[in-house]
């Protein structure tokens, strides 16, 4: 919106900002209200939230053996055994989330936890949706785990959560994402075309 | 901020269902207990039932920090998002998820 326009219409500008906030904090509501509905071993349970005039708080279970993206990172990678306890757990936790219509969108290493007796943890439903409306469009979640269809543009299903995980399952086992490029252009190309080394 | 360094662990273990308001006085903490306190006004959380520890992580809005509930001493994350954060990044993922625009994570500053 031009300076011009905003100095004219201050009414507006409050508008739009309103329009914005209120988009965020739908969105925000949207993570409580579906999280808070997943009940399930290997998604990090929320208990509730509140908020005072500055912040939101979520109050989260705690998985005190942190991500397994640090993990990760300081194996380089994962023997087959454990990656296959990861992916069967994680499959687990998605299978809960789509029978209960809801899809998480940014599965990465980033979002799986590590909790009490090694159980791994989905977190972070910032990004997820339900599928109850219809077939979503909407770009969302870590380059390196999109889903073709993402990338093109098209509409999309809970089976973008699946290929994030077949994509993670690689990373376990080879150390790195398949579809890893020195820019975004080039990693969208090589998702569009499904090559990689 | 008081750091709690050595939380106990599995106290959320055990516990299938935490309920979503803070318990009152008791300090013995068993399903039944809970369930047997319907003369008691409805609370609700607030961070002065939290002693924060220390920092977990960094998030997209926020921090997230390690509790405990001073009553009952429940271990918790607890994930604080910050509204004006909130906001910034709400302009910035428009801007990512419009079309013809590149698409590259770009803060207004």
């Amino acid at each position: 919106m031009p300076d011009s326009t905003r100095a004219e219409h201050p009414d507006l500008t409050i508008l739009i900002c309103l329009l914005w906030q209120n988009n965020m904090l739908h969105q925000l509501h949207r993570e409580i209200a579906l999280q808070g509905t997943l009940v399930q071993d290997n998604i990090i349970r929320l208990f509730g939230f509140f908020f005072d005039s500055k912040r939101v708080y979520l109050i989260l279970e705690y998985a005190p053996m942190g991500e397994i993206y640090e993990k990760l990172k300081s194996a380089k990678k994962f023997d087959e055994k454990q990656a296959a306890t990861f992916v069967r757990e994680v499959a687990k936790a998605l299978d809960h989330c789509h029978k209960n219509g809801v899809i998480h969108r940014d599965v990465k290493p980033e979002n799986l936890l590590i909790g009490y007796n090694d159980k791994t943890k989905l977190a972070d439903f910032g990004n997820a949706c339900a599928t109850n409306s219809s077939r979503r469009n909407t770009l969302c979640g870590t380059l390196d785990y999109l889903a073709p269809e993402m990338v093109k543009n098209e509409t999309y299903d809970h089976n973008v959560d699946v290929w994030a995980l077949g994509v993670m399952t690689y990373e376990f086992i080879v150390g790195h994402p398949p579809f890893e490029a020195a820019n975004p252009p080039l990693t969208f190309d090589r998702i569009r075309s499904g090559k990689f080394e | 901020m008081s750091a709690q360094t050595s939380p106990p662990v599995n106290v959320l273990q055990g516990s299938s269902r935490v309920n979503m308001t803070p318990e009152g006085s008791s300090q013995v903490h068993s399903k039944k207990q809970n369930l047997a306190s319907p003369s008691k006004e409805k609370r609700y959380w607030c961070l002065d039932d939290f002693e924060i520890g220390k920092k977990l992580g960094k998030g997209k809005f926020g921090h997230v920090y390690l509790c405990r509930t001073k009553v009952g001493h429940k271990v918790v994350a607890l994930k604080a998002i910050d509204k004006t954060q909130l906001i910034r990044v709400s302009i910035c993922t428009m801007q990512c998820q419009t079309p013809h625009v590149p698409n590259t994570p770009i803060l207004p500053s």
